[in-house]
């Protein structure tokens, strides 16, 4: 057995060393910083693109070269202050270390409140599920929505077996958050009030849902 | 609670009760005289809210019978016939910011026809549970709570008999809400029984009396300190024959700093002290440092130090141990972890234990077409100089979970394999025989958990050995370990991730006179996960070429989570084991099935069905089958339900066949 194990160290030695020596070779003594990028990519994901913005800034790179700036960007994000929801330490030490993404439950840390802002309740806010809908760092969505409506919507409420009362129901490409508010509001069904016209998580006010409903309030 | 002796105690809970009804009504009386206008209005000093409740009727009917292979069968009948009323109502004492009380009881009687293979009989008993709190300046910086409870339900064993389990608590919590130094005490006894519903012996008992201190001080932005203090008397008995008396204390301070700087360094300083009488006495005290500075975003170090002091029996032992790490992270791919420490025990017979250890991890991840590649390598060196050791070590708490009836090896040299016990986590403890099997393996010992016992699956449970004595000896070990894993998240295998793992530990003994033993041993695991939607699959083989206790495994696990529409839910798991132990040529295969559905067929009606299927085989101790199906239906229709549960199991060893039936049927009406 302990000539097999020192068979097995020789080719250890005979394979790793080698491949290291390269990467670092290819790394350190590369022509450019372009090419340097090129190789070390090769062997590592994040690797800094000198063609890119520094982390923390907005934008990706889009497929033509150009720097693409995503519309929505989370304000921890975008100040490279990572510590605020990761644990592991910079964002890329975490993922690198565990492969899997954060819980919701983070984001509780800064908004506690919408748990309990609203009467009725989406499921799903209350249940602490906020990285079904949205994503953590930036997006072309409002409200930073992992994918703008409805597709964020059919994840869940799979439009088979929806109502077909409201014609909007028929259309595949029907933005659900016209009518409907995305964390809670005051009505069954999270329904927004068609008379008002607001973002789809902040739902007016009651004074003025009251006003602009004046039959809700008679017995 | 059935006790047929305390029938004055019931009748005291019911003038109880009929008290807090009659208080109620003067409350409500009070409210109802004629207002006088001008005059300001009396709140009631006592106010409760309208008392709600219900009334259920219950049928319960059990069977149970044991046949031997050799030997008479023994049979049990039981009728069960249960009348209960319960009460619910809560309100104030002076105002609410003063005193909020809370108050439920279920009192009712009881009609027991019991008929045993060699007797029959009838009894008649009550049955009162209460739910009660009370809770005095809730509003304030200092409230304080009193609450009693006792409660009754039914307990299923896995593939055996379902016990009716009766939990009653007493006790008391303060709670100080200051900024800076948050408070909490709480003082309480927790007393349960379970017994089988055939039975009026129980077939455990334990009672608990505690108090629980913790205080938190918030010394600034960046510093806080912890206190903990914990003293506990418990008293267990059961029918196995466990029967044990203990105390423990247990206090500890913690103190956490985190320095000034961007990245977050900090300190961590703890001190702990804990005692423990009854069948395994110890005390220990510990005092540990830890310090992590993080150098850049990509690089930290890290030191540690213990030391601590354990007593137990007529043994004692110190040990220190420092431990010195770096954690580096090269872009988002390679994460590089090294450490080296020492550990030395110095036990009271005057031998000691002295462990230099290495170990250099590299964790890479990297994203290659249709998904992402994870390897590992991971480099060890270990050397262990022991002294000759005549005393007895003991080895406490040590984690332990069983996922399936599987066996689990515990490796570990010189174990007493008579000295194997596990507790659960509420401090229950089960010795061998009592839902499990302790073998001595080489090397260590085999653990072989069985159906319709007490040990459940998939909760934490804790170890307690012995570790004999041995001669002076040193143990070299290098290990090597290479783990290949390729998820694939796109492309029309998505989901699939085939993995592979290499492991290799080589041993040198010096010394030892025989009785210790090199293991160097190679491993080979390989396997394939899937996961798509609502299913997981895992295949995986496994195979230990071990000096001292070779063995090989194949394993499958398959799951199936489903919710098939708004109102149906599936769920549908199997994991097959099967393990071979080449040297001693034992076979054991382990079969585990589960299946359930639940489905809601309209607004009133829903209905739960499972099943479960075991099979053991085992080519030195034989074959075991188990079997369990289980209904329930609820109908309910405004203030009224309806419901029924039927139950059988069935346990097929080749010593006996054990077989267990239950109908529960009942009514409930609440108003």
């Amino acid at each position: 057995m302990a000539d097999r194990c020192s068979s097995r160290w020789t080719l250890l030695r005979r394979i790793i060393v080698p491949l290291l020596a390269i990467v670092m070779i290819a790394s350190w003594f590369g022509c450019t910083a372009q090419k340097r990028y090129v190789v070390l990519s090769f062997f590592f994901d994040g690797v800094p693109d000198p063609s890119k913005p520094a982390p923390g800034s907005r934008g990706t790179i889009g497929v033509n070269g150009q720097v693409v700036l995503a519309s929505h960007v989370h304000k921890p994000y975008a100040d490279g202050n990572c510590q605020a929801c990761h644990t592991g330490g910079t964002d890329s030490v975490f993922r690198a270390s565990s492969g899997l993404s954060i819980e919701s439950d983070v984001c509780l840390k800064c908004h506690q409140k919408v748990l309990t802002q609203y009467p009725v309740m989406h499921g799903p806010v209350t249940s602490v599920e906020c990285l079904r809908c949205h994503t953590p760092h930036e997006s072309n969505s409002a409200h930073l929505l992992s994918s703008a409506s409805p597709r964020v919507c059919v994840q869940c409420h799979t439009p088979e077996l929806l109502s077909t009362k409201p014609p909007e129901h028929m259309v595949k490409t029907a933005d659900c958050l016209s009518c409907h508010s995305g964390h809670g509001g005051l009505k069954h069904k999270l329904l927004l009030d068609r008379t008002t016209t607001r973002p789809a998580t902040q739902p007016a006010p009651s004074s003025k849902i009251a006003m602009a409903n004046p039959q809700r309030e008679k017995p | 609670m059935r006790n047929p002796s305390c029938i004055p105690t019931g009748s005291r809970l019911l003038v109880a009760a009929a008290c807090v009804l009659l208080a109620s009504r003067l409350a409500m009386a009070q409210s109802d005289e004629t207002p006088v206008y001008g005059a300001r209005q009396r709140p009631p000093v006592v106010d409760f809210e309208r008392i709600t409740g219900d009334f259920s009727l219950t049928v319960r009917a059990s069977k149970e019978e044991q046949t031997p292979k050799t030997g008479d069968k023994t049979k049990t009948n039981e009728l069960i016939f249960e009348e209960a009323l319960t009460l619910r109502t809560n309100g104030y004492v002076v105002t609410p910011r003063f005193a909020v009380i809370n108050l439920s009881g279920r009192f009712g009687l009881n009609q027991d026809y019991l008929d045993q293979t060699d007797r029959t009989e009838s009894t008649n008993s009550t049955i009162y549970e209460w739910d009660t709190s009370a809770t005095f300046l809730q509003d304030s910086s200092k409230p304080l709570t009193l609450y009693s409870s006792q409660s009754r339900s039914l307990v299923d064993r896995s593939f055996g008999s379902t016990l009716e389990d009766t939990t009653t608590t007493y006790g008391a919590l303060w709670q100080l809400r200051s900024p800076t130094l948050p408070t909490e005490l709480r003082v309480y006894r927790e007393t349960q029984t379970q017994s089988a519903l055939n039975s009026s012996e129980p077939d455990f008992n334990i009672e608990r009396n505690a108090f629980d201190w913790h205080t938190e001080y918030k010394i600034s932005e960046r510093q806080h300190a912890d206190w903990n203090y914990h003293l506990e008397s418990t008293d267990q008995n059961s029918s196995s024959g466990v029967s044990e008396t203990s105390t423990s204390q247990s206090a500890s301070l913690t103190h956490s700093y985190v320095f000034a700087d961007k990245l977050g360094s900090s300190l961590d300083s703890g001190v702990s002290w804990s005692h423990v009488t009854g069948l395994f006495p110890i005390e220990t005290e510990r005092w540990s440092e830890r310090l992590r500075l993080r150098h850049t975003r990509k690089f930290e170090t890290n030191y540690e130090y213990s030391i601590d002091r354990q007593d137990y029996n007529t043994n004692s032992q110190i040990r220190q141990r420092g431990v010195v790490g770096f954690r580096h992270q090269l872009y988002e791919s390679l994460t590089t972890i090294g450490r080296t420490g020492w550990q030395q025990i110095d036990l009271s017979d005057d031998s000691q234990t002295t462990n230099w250890f290495d170990t250099l991890d590299f964790n890479y991840n990297k994203k290659i077409p249709y998904g992402l590649m994870l390897d590992t390598l991971s480099l060890s060196y270990d050397r262990q100089n022991n002294t000759a050791r005549q005393a007895t070590t003991q080895v406490q708490n040590q984690p332990l979970i069983f996922t399936s009836y599987a066996p689990v090896i515990i490796q570990q040299r010189n174990i007493v394999p008579s000295s194997v016990v596990i507790r659960d986590a509420t401090g229950q403890l089960y010795l061998p025989g009592d839902g499990y099997t302790v073998i001595a393996v080489p090397n260590g010992v085999q653990i072989q958990p069985e159906p319709g016992g007490p040990l459940p699956l998939n909760e934490p449970l804790f170890l307690f050995y012995d570790i004999g004595p041995a001669p002076a000896n040193i143990i070299t070990s290098r290990g090597l370990s290479i783990s290949i894993r390729y998820e694939i998240q796109r492309g029309w295998l998505k989901g699939v991730s085939p993995y592979a793992r290499y492991g290799m530990i080589d041993q040198d003994v010096e010394g030892g006179m025989d009785q210790v033993k090199p293991n160097s041993s190679r491993s080979y695991i390989y396997g394939v996960d899937y996961r798509v939607r609502d299913f997981r699959f895992k295949a995986e083989r496994e195979i230990v070429e071990s000096d001292l206790f070779p063995y090989d495994t194949t394993r499958y696990e398959a799951r199936y989570d489903h919710r098939a529409t708004v109102s149906t839910t599936i769920s549908l798991s199997a994991i097959y084991s099967d393990t071979h132990y080449t040297e001693q040529n034992t076979e054991i295969q382990t079969l585990l099935v589960n299946g359930g559905l639940a489905h809601q067929i309209s607004r009133n009606l829903t209905f739960n069905a499972s099943a479960a299927w075991v099979n053991i085989d085992d080519n030195t101790s034989g074959m075991t089958n188990g079997w369990e199906e289980e209904l329930r239906i609820t109908w309910q229709h405004r203030q009224t339900e309806i419901y029924g549960r039927v139950r059988n199991a069935t346990l097929d060893t080749d010593n006996d066949t054990r077989s267990f039936q239950f109908l529960e049927v009942g009514i409930r009406r609440e108003f």
